[in-house]
């Protein structure tokens, strides 16, 4: 019998530990009763039979008595739910980190890393002819661009217009396109219904066709389903000299996106032109095309400088390139908040663990391996992750389902696909799950750094509650904290730089008053309105008709609000060529009065400066200083060059100076200020911005405008009007943004960082409150104590600081482009900021040690 | 841990389960008392090995089945008894078997007799 126990007992350990632990001793005693039952050989046989049933079923034991990986995470989720107050906070703060982290990743996708939704995308460039100095090139509509075929397989060109649309259902102005036959193929545009153009329909003289949008259908033709072969008439901008009709050939596909939104009409651009966009033959890399365009153009244009380069650059990167330092901005902002919310967990799971060494001591005491343990606690870290993940994705899902078109507003930039584009993809899962794992990653690793290390007597004896923090959890603890501090300061930084930069913005004095002017645009028709005279009579009529419903001030200009007007080569008279460059534009008589722009010297444009009379101009204080230096500019006359694709032998127009206005600003930005204004009577355009200063009948003035335009010419279709500050304020709204986003990311890290150092301490403090009970009772002095804290603090606070600032200088280095009067390394502003958070850090550290120094050395030896 | 807590879904019971459940049923007791209870009620049928008796106790357990007796934990001998859901099971199991016994009975019997 006892080869038996003892072959048995050897047996036992095919059964689980645990299962051996509680059942082997009996199973033991039962299969030697049941051995001994049996005698002589029959004893033999059952003793092998028992061992062999036990081997054979050991398996189903081991199948029944696994860990399974539910019942790991339901006791993970119980350990946490019983500790109510740092579940809420950890899965707040990761949960809010994580739903920000997935809403930028998909920002970030949706802008930088897919491309441009066309198909093959990658292989479309924007081309560049441009000189230093800003000049075009002339004449490259004359090469023979058909040469670089083997390089360039689809050349795109474009030239947008306004298509007015006439007839019924009503007068419509629809935003257009005139597009190459390289257009549809090179962006792989092809029509829901119908055809896309033919050969045919390029050559001069074929009759006038279009494809027209989804939208335009269902609107305007009803979604007829015989739409292909009806026609329609409108006039267009670029050519008011009659109105055309139109025979639709296709509908645009309803989910097409363009790089810019004229895509209610497209049709055939038969002017000779150049493209400035290329789909190049696959393995065509953009250098070589580049060296393919610029000896073309070389071939072509005798007098170019030598140095010059045509560039070729990724439609994608030239479309993103204004956002993608904004971008990159918020993702780096986001990773640190990201960081900022990790280290805060993983301090309070630190704290956590530690108050749980005991339970940990207790299971490793019952038999729980090293691995089961950390398996437990993994499972931990597992749920928390797991519940974060699951809310950030929620909750960015929600937020870019909502506030999609929003942020394209924000950004400036209309998100590439359009705004359904912006949402939760592969890409975007797969980031959400990595961020998750690294939450879990981080969560784990300090939970095993303090669990892991649990000394079982300690813990059972309940030293630990008495023992000072051991020095591998106050390393960690510092760490966390250091990290935490680091990357707040960072993003402080940061934030101070954009509230600086966006304060400049909004101090920049623009030259001119938007409170309460309405900007709206006509289009005259050329048949109606054919010469200056009778546009003039239409537009004396609207000033008096505005005037008479309450407008203060109505005026017109050839330019839109708040944009550079187009600028033209401009000397002074006698001169041999041209000295600068200005922006030109016609406006009325009430233009400057409408604005508020002041004028320094002469006068404004009157009655007296109509079709017949003398050309005369105002001047702009800066062009006024640069043309006529230390001299007074009323009088003189200055000489504009003829428009470019003017007749060659068209002579340049000359102008008596009348006015020097004050300058004006069309962006924060702009330093050219040289500008030149010209009579609206003696220009006007057909396609003229009317603005009006509605003073108290701003409430009204929409309806007023209307109902006035309508009195006078009940055909004319009148743009929507806007405010001239609402235009103001979208210019500024990209750098706002910004400045919101990281200032909302700045404080709130801040506040997590001030809460986890106080937290770190006031645990340290309550850790090592009987050694400081010791420490007072044998006569330690009370201020030395607080130094003891004070100093610990604020080394940790020192080294995040020192960090923070290194990453606060490499931060302004990213938001550099967009930061306007502001040095993206700010000693200034780095101090400043590092000074307060310094200061909040050190009260946060200062709160807990006092408590520390007021520890009652009776009470605190007697609780431990 | 997978608690079905449906009785029908551990149905049909293997013999020496049932034989477990059913000796429970009238009186909790240890492993080997248990053995030895099944083995006289099956005149010796049935007559598990200490392994195959302790993998089954282990899966009983698992689901639910049966459990440990709470006072008995001191004890150097593990006394189970029936839980609930093991109750349930056992009275699902004879209810199928009495299904199956009619209508072995209805297919074995003659029509005449049975009129």
């Amino acid at each position: 019998m006892k080869t038996f126990h003892r072959l048995f007992r050897v047996a036992l350990r095919v059964w689980p530990r645990r299962f051996r632990a509680q059942h082997g001793p009996q199973a033991l005693r039962m299969a030697s009763r049941r051995v001994r039952e049996e005698t002589g050989p029959r004893r033999v046989v059952r003793a092998a039979g028992e061992i062999v049933d036990l081997v054979w079923n050991a398996p189903r034991i081991r199948w029944d008595m696994r860990d399974t990986v539910t019942a790991d995470l339901r006791f993970a989720w119980r350990s946490l739910a019983r500790t109510r107050g740092f579940l809420v906070a950890a899965i707040t703060t990761l949960g809010a980190a994580m739903a920000l982290c997935v809403a930028v990743t998909a920002l970030v996708n949706a802008y930088l890393v897919k491309g441009l939704p066309y198909p093959e995308s990658d292989r479309l460039y924007t081309l560049r002819f441009g000189q230093p100095g800003g000049r075009f090139l002339q004449g490259l509509e004359t090469l023979d661009w058909r040469t670089l075929d083997d390089v360039i397989e689809q050349p795109i060109a474009w030239d947008l217009d306004l298509f007015n649309l006439r007839g019924a259902p009503y007068p419509e102005a629809a935003q257009g396109t005139w597009v190459t036959s390289g257009f549809m193929e090179g962006f792989g545009v092809r029509p829901a219904i119908g055809r896309g153009f033919s050969t045919a329909d390029f050559a001069t003289g074929a009759p006038a066709v279009a494809l027209i949008s989804h939208r335009l259908w269902r609107t305007r033709f009803g979604g007829a389903a015989d739409i292909v072969g009806r026609q329609f008439e409108a006039h267009v901008n670029d050519r008011p000299n009659e109105a055309q009709t139109f025979t639709v050939v296709g509908v645009l596909p309803r989910d097409l996106w363009h790089l810019n939104v004229f895509t209610e009409v497209m049709a055939p651009l038969r002017a000779p032109s150049h493209p400035y966009m290329a789909r190049l033959r696959r393995g065509v890399t953009p250098e070589a095309a580049a060296q393919r365009i610029t000896a073309l153009v070389r071939s072509g244009t005798p007098n170019i400088p030598g140095d010059w380069q045509a560039g070729v650059e990724s439609a994608h990167a030239d479309y993103v390139r204004q956002i993608r330092p904004l971008l990159t901005a918020m993702a780096i902002a986001t990773a640190l908040v990201m960081l900022i919310a990790c280290a805060n967990v993983a301090v309070s799971f630190t704290v956590r663990a530690t108050h749980r060494q005991r339970e940990t001591a207790v299971r490793k005491a019952l038999g729980a391996s090293a691995g089961r343990i950390v398996r437990a606690l993994a499972a931990e870290a597992l749920v928390l992750g797991a519940a974060a993940t699951a809310i950030g994705l929620v909750v960015a899902h929600l937020v870019l389902r909502s506030s999609g078109p929003l942020l394209e507003r924000f950004l400036g930039r209309t998100v590439p696909g359009g705004a359904a584009a912006l949402r939760i993809d592969g890409m975007t899962l797969v980031a959400a799950l990595a961020a998750g794992l690294f939450v879990v990653a981080v969560c784990c690793a300090a939970q095993l750094w303090t669990t892991g290390k649990a000394s079982l007597t300690l813990a059972l004896t309940g030293g630990q509650k008495g023992a000072s923090t051991e020095p591998g959890q106050r390393r960690a603890h510092a760490a966390l904290i250091a990290v935490e501090v680091a990357a707040s300061l960072t993003l402080l930084v940061g934030a101070a730089l954009t509230i600086q930069s966006a304060l400049r913005i909004l101090h920049v004095p623009m030259g001119l008053e938007t409170r309460d002017v309405v900007v709206s645009r006509l289009n005259l028709s050329q048949q109606k309105y054919p010469n200056a005279a009778s546009r003039n009579a239409f537009f004396d009529r609207v000033v008096a008709g505005a005037h008479a419903s309450g407008a203060q001030q109505v005026a017109f200009a050839s330019s839109w609000p708040l944009q550079a007007p187009p600028p033209r080569d401009l000397g002074r008279d006698g001169d041999a060529g041209f000295s600068t460059r200005g922006g030109v534009m016609a406006v009325s008589e009430e233009f400057f009065a409408t604005l508020r722009i002041p004028l320094d010297d002469g006068r404004g444009f009157d009655a007296r400066d109509g079709v017949g009379a003398e050309r005369v101009a105002v001047v702009s204080r800066t062009l006024a200083s640069r043309l006529w230096p230390g001299g007074r500019a009323i009088g003189q006359r200055v000489r504009m060059a003829p428009q470019q694709g003017a007749a060659a032998n068209q002579p340049p127009s000359s102008f008596v100076v009348i006015g020097v206005a004050g300058d004006v600003r069309d962006n924060h930005a702009d330093i050219d200020l040289g500008d030149m204004y010209v009579s609206f009577q003696q220009y006007p355009s057909p396609g003229p911005f009317v603005y009006v200063r509605a003073g108290e009948a701003i409430g009204r003035i929409e309806r007023d405008l209307r109902n006035v335009v309508a009195a006078v010419d009940a055909d004319m279709a009148i743009g929507a009007p806007r405010l001239l500050s609402d235009i103001l304020g979208q210019q500024r709204a990209a750098p706002q943004f910004l400045t919101t986003i990281l200032v909302i990311f700045a404080v709130l890290s801040a506040l997590l960082a001030l809460v986890g150092v106080y937290g770190v301490i006031a645990f340290t403090v309550r850790q090592r409150e009987r050694e400081i009970a010791v420490r007072v009772a044998i006569g330690a002095d009370r201020g030395r104590i607080v130094r003891l804290f004070l100093g610990h603090g604020a080394r940790v606070l020192g080294i995040g600081i020192l960090a923070g600032m290194a990453g606060a200088v490499l931060l302004g280095r990213v938001l550099e482009t967009q930061l306007f009067n502001v040095s993206a390394v700010n000693p200034l502003a780095i101090g400043a900021v590092a000074l307060c958070f310094g200061a909040c850090g050190l009260a946060a550290v200062a709160w807990p040690a006092f408590t520390a120094a007021a520890v009652d050395p009776a009470s605190a030896l007697k609780d431990s | 841990m997978a608690v079905v807590s449906s009785a029908d879904a551990f149905l049909p019971l293997t013999h020496l389960l049932y034989a477990v459940l059913l000796s429970l049923a009238e009186a909790p007791d240890h492993p080997y008392g248990l053995v030895k209870r099944i083995r006289a009620r099956s005149e010796g049928r049935i007559d598990p090995g200490t392994g195959s008796f302790y993998s089954v106790l282990a899966q009983a357990e698992r689901q639910g089945l049966i459990r440990e007796r709470a006072s008995a934990a001191e004890s150097r001998r593990h006394v189970y008894e029936l839980a609930p859901l093991g109750r349930r099971v056992l009275a699902a199991e004879a209810e199928r078997l009495a299904q199956q016994l009619e209508a072995t009975r209805a297919a074995l019997i003659p029509e005449k007799k049975r009129s």
